[in-house]
């Protein structure tokens, strides 16, 4: 009973400190709990929706003349297999929608009662999907945003042959295998009539290195097998060769690693901020209850005068903090819910999956366990001191000196008088704001870190040194039309060329295992290379450490690389990053390519030119020399839907992070300030009676919460520079960046130390309003 | 005829208590002179330290006037009387309250820097120069933890004096010190009063009020008595004392 009535008077005395608290314990959970949720919820959607389209643990595309009799006898009498389904499939070169221009793999094929249709708000099914007409396309989810395209929209798809196919969009659907918005290859339906006429349009124009005419095989796992998806691929590979004969094979591990994996890259991102804002919640935790005891030393002295142990005292703080923090976790879990449906909203176009609904409740269950086992051994070692009271001395008034000699004292000066005093109350009571300056670095870190992730995406340079190939002007010439030399002629006129290169991509395969290699024309521009050099034999390649890892193979050791049955052996040599298959992939030179007997003539080259304006010019030049012939695609930063995309998530992420920053830092300053407050009750008093203002003293208060901003910040940055490369490189490993390359911008770093430092600044004058009250009368003793 | 520097008109001060009102000051009227050592004196609770404050501006009367320079304290804003605290008036109290992270030295000179009027060195010069009339110039850079109650009592007097105030006001100055620091502080405010610093000091210590030119007398919120003396003399202390005793007792003190 006692302790009740304790608690009670102690809530009742301290509710700022309970409802900060409080506080920010509902942010930390709301952020994690809708972290958890909106990836629980993608994970559950995405296996539902693969059980919904039921396409089997293994997708392989193979050119249907390759699926031989043998082939599918060997797959089917495999004891790893209970089913095999055959999809026909016109493969194609990619597909234009307006001005935008997808140069990624589409494969045609006859629309299934396997799909879900979208409604119009893409937030919910519709009840049936009408049968497609002549001339009506139904596309998957993730080319909606990409694309930027809409219901009724056109949409040209390039055959074979520079023949090409059009379309209007019917709808967009739930297609779970490959629609995700990150996925190079989509599937696209189109109805059983025009199945059949561009069939037999394409058919007849295949040749050795053009092919139409393809087949998805769905495999079944056998309910006997327990192997994962991956080692389901690999095993099956060695019994049937069926992975080195496919085109390419997605088994369902991938697609749920690529479907997610711009998500759960950026919600790490966010992860990793709640859980530095949890760090700050224990600093705040901890330095509130060590002034508490400070504060109320004679009243503890009181309490332990009366009976009152030590344990008791320590229960009663402690169900107090704990009290506020269960409070918290309730009222986060509930606007988690708001916030996982926002979260969830801004993927759904990346993943091109409609995502369950509700909160994850065993991990934010176990999380919150984990806060509370967390805080209460916090609570208890800070509450040591509690013993060391003495009930004589505390009331005797013996507690110890609140401020302390400081070498770093500068002299009070006239002309600098609130600062130099607000200064030297920082030096003296150090011990005070050393909380206050952790708090700072972190949340300047969490945004100096995250404008660092979006001056990434938004800087070519910067994506080019990790390896993505950002080109001016990308070239498809057919080859009858002439030679890619005289495209190289006609931007040569207009501006210089940096650089220019030729790449094929195809999946083989690397020491037994399906990756998917990228063939250049000139190696020696191969770009974020970590380690060694480029790929410039014939007998070398580059691979990724990502496949480093996975293969357990390093820069230097002899590996053997199959293609079409052709087995070749190579050394790496060296390491680089490429964001093609998220990372699962390695390059080599064309000589390199040719050794395993791949055609390496190419109708594409893209160029990085030294005049970006000229682009259009060179553009509309080349197109009226070589008519169709010719397809030309000039990179438009404003128009790249995708990267357009990347930042308007990041963007969002962004305004998250800054949001929950400056609240943070309100609540922390109101804590910090409120009982700085009562400490220094009495100077303030003496201030006033020596002539201050409560207006220059409240300045005083808030320049010295900007020392401590400016101060936490410089070290929040100093942080930044040391770790949220390292950090972001974790982080974007999923994506295949392992190397993340930073732009330290003066912007990135000071609007971050700009919004702290001014919050803070604004909100110490803001809390500190309460300096009017204290009236020198307070200074009589009667 | 002396010059009134301060006056007070009507002064009513009053406190919620138990639901009513408790009246601590009750229509005082008083005037203070240029030049005195006045002295409030009155039993515990009788509301001399109320009225300092009232008379001083640190708190503001409930009801009535006082006149300051032509100007009336109670009704006068923050800004006002803040400039008044660094201009024209000085206070020392009983529990010193200096700032305890700031040395003597600086504890004297901030509120000096406070004066427009007065430059930095200006202002350095003075505080050098009080902290040898007080004899604490030695712990100049010592923390007000690092010295006695005494050294402490005279760096809130040298604070009190440093813009050259019009008007001191001490709340029982020697209540927290020993009897050694007891007379040195009253030396001082002796010293001062006689070099024509006029000053208003409430005590309840008899020693303390034979420094005084006039003592006034206390009782339930209203001054019941008023005794004007002579500009103190050390060798007639003695007669003073019984002179000033006698006149204490028929107040009923």
């Amino acid at each position: 009973m006692e302790i009740l009535t304790l608690l009670k008077a102690n809530i009742r005395r301290k509710k700022g400190t309970f409802i900060s608290i409080m506080l920010l314990t509902t942010i930390i959970v709301t952020i994690i709990t809708a972290v958890f949720s909106v990836r629980d919820n993608y994970d559950n959607a995405l296996d539902n929706a693969l059980e919904y389209v039921d396409s089997g643990e293994i997708n392989a595309y193979i050119k249907t003349d390759t699926l031989t009799d043998e082939l599918r006898q060997s797959v089917e009498n495999s004891s790893l297999v209970e089913k095999v389904e055959y999809i026909d499939t016109i493969a194609t070169n990619g597909a234009t929608f307006g001005e935008n221009t997808d140069g990624n793999s589409y494969f045609m094929m006859e629309m299934t009662d396997r799909i879900k249709l979208f409604n119009s708000s893409a937030d919910g099914f519709e009840e049936s999907v009408p049968e497609l007409k002549s001339g009506e396309i139904y596309l998957p989810l993730g080319l909606k945003s990409k694309m930027e395209c809409n219901v009724g929209d056109s949409v040209e798809i390039a055959l074979i042959g520079y023949k090409n196919a059009y379309f209007k969009i019917k709808g967009f659907v739930q297609e779970p295998a490959c629609g995700a918005m990150l996925m190079g290859i989509k599937y696209v339906f189109i109805s059983h009539e025009d199945f059949q006429k561009y069939y037999d349009l394409c058919k007849p124009l295949e040749t050795e290195d053009m092919h139409c005419d393809c087949t998805v095989m769905h495999i079944h796992q056998s309910a006997d097998s327990d192997l994962s998806p991956a080692k389901l691929q690999r095993q099956l590979n060695v019994e049937t060769k069926l992975v080195d004969y496919s085109t390419f094979t997605l088994n369902t591990a991938q697609t749920l690693n690529y479907t997610t994996l711009l998500p759960d890259m950026l919600l790490d991102v966010v992860l990793v901020f709640a859980i530095l804002l949890f760090v700050t919640v224990l600093i705040v935790m901890s330095h509130s209850i060590g002034t508490e005891i400070e504060i109320d030393y004679t009243t503890l002295g009181v309490l332990k005068s009366q009976g009152f142990t030590k344990g008791k005292i320590r229960m009663v703080i402690m169900l107090q903090y704990l009290i506020a923090e269960v409070i918290g976790i309730i009222f986060g879990c509930f606007a988690a819910i708001p916030l996982e449906r926002l979260i969830s909203g801004i993927f759904r176009f990346v993943t091109a999956i409609l995502p369950d609904t509700g909160i994850s409740v065993f991990k934010t269950l176990l999380f919150t366990i984990v806060i509370l086992i967390v805080s209460v051994i916090l609570i208890f070692i800070k509450t040591g001191k509690i013993a060391k009271i003495s009930p004589v001395r505390a009331i005797s008034g013996g507690r110890e000196e609140i401020y302390f000699s400081s070498r770093l004292n500068v002299p009070i000066s006239k002309k600098l008088l609130s600062a130099s005093l607000s200064l030297r109350q920082f030096t003296s009571a150090k011990k005070r704001y050393i909380g206050a300056v952790f708090i700072t670095a972190i949340l300047t870190f969490c945004m100096i870190t995250i404008n660092l992730v979006g001056n990434m995406f938004s800087s070519r340079n910067a994506l080019r040194l990790m390896g993505l190939t950002i080109a001016d002007i990308h070239v498809y010439l057919d080859e009858s039309a002439g030679s890619l030399d005289e495209v190289d002629k006609i931007i040569k006129s207009y501006t210089e060329i940096e650089q220019e290169n030729s790449t094929i991509g195809m999946y083989i395969s690397l020491n037994g295992e399906q990756l998917f290699c990228i063939m250049y024309e000139n190696p020696e521009n191969i770009n974020g290379i970590l380690k060694g050099r480029e790929p410039v034999y014939d007998n070398e390649i580059l691979i990724t450490e990502m496949v480093a890892d996975s293969l357990d193979i390093k820069m230097g050791d002899e590996v053997t690389v199959t293609s079409s049955e052709k087995d070749e052996s190579y050394v790496i040599s060296g390491i680089y990053q490429s964001s093609n298959d998220a990372g699962m992939a390695f390059a080599m030179g064309f000589a390199a390519a040719e050794r395993l007997g791949i055609d390496t003539n190419t109708s594409y080259r893209y160029y990085i030119i030294e005049d970006k304006s000229r682009a259009n010019a060179i553009a509309d030049e080349i197109t009226a020399k070589y008519g169709d012939d010719a397809m030309v695609d000039v990179y438009d930063e404003d128009a790249d839907s995708e990267m357009q995309m990347y930042n308007m998530i990041i963007s969002v992420l962004k305004i998250v992070i800054y949001v929950f920053s400056i609240i943070f830092a309100f609540v922390v300053v109101r804590m910090v300030c409120s009982k700085t407050f009562i400490q220094e009750r009495t100077d303030i008093g003496i201030y006033k009676a020596m002539g201050f203002t409560s207006n220059k003293l409240r300045l005083g208060f808030a320049i010295r919460f900007l020392i401590i901003a400016v101060i936490g910040s410089v070290f929040g940055t100093i942080l930044s520079v040391l770790l949220s490369e390292k950090i972001l490189s974790q982080l974007f490993r999923l994506m295949g960046m392992s190397k993340v390359i930073l732009e330290f911008t003066a912007a990135s770093m000071l609007v971050p130390i700009g919004a702290i430092s001014l919050s803070f600044f604004v909100f110490a004058y803001l809390v500190s309003r309460r300096v009017k009250k204290v009236a020198v009368r307070e200074l009589v003793v009667e | 005829m002396k010059n009134t520097i301060l006056s007070a008109k009507g002064l009513c001060k009053s406190f919620a208590h138990n639901g009513g009102q408790m009246h601590i000051l009750s229509h005082v009227d008083f005037e203070l002179y240029e030049g005195d050592f006045t002295v409030i004196m009155g039993a515990s609770g009788s509301g001399k330290s109320t009225l300092l404050y009232a008379l001083s501006g640190m708190d503001r009367a409930t009801a009535g006037q006082v006149m300051y320079g032509g100007a009336d304290l109670v009704t006068m804003n923050e800004k006002g009387l803040a400039k008044l605290r660094h201009t024209d008036f000085g206070f020392i109290f009983q529990q010193m309250h200096l700032v305890s992270n700031l040395t003597l030295f600086e504890n004297i000179a901030v509120p000096g820097y406070l004066n427009k009027e007065k430059s930095s060195s200006e202002v350095k010069t003075r505080s050098e120069k009080l902290m040898e009339q007080m004899s604490i110039s030695h712990i100049k850079t010592h923390l007000p933890s690092q010295v006695s109650g005494g050294e402490q009592q005279r760096c809130a007097i040298a604070r009190a004096v440093i813009n050259s105030p019009k008007l001191l006001f001490a709340d029982e100055p020697t209540g927290a010190l020993n009897r050694k620091n007891t007379t040195e502080v009253l030396n001082l405010l002796t010293e001062l009063n006689q070099s024509g610093q006029s000053i208003l000091m409430v005590t309840h210590d008899m020693k303390a009020a034979l420094r005084a030119t006039r003592i006034l007398y206390l009782e339930d919120g209203k001054i019941i008595g008023e005794l004007p003396l002579p500009p103190y003399n050390p060798d007639e202390e003695k007669s003073r004392e019984t002179q000033v005793n006698a006149w204490l007792t028929s107040m009923e003190w």
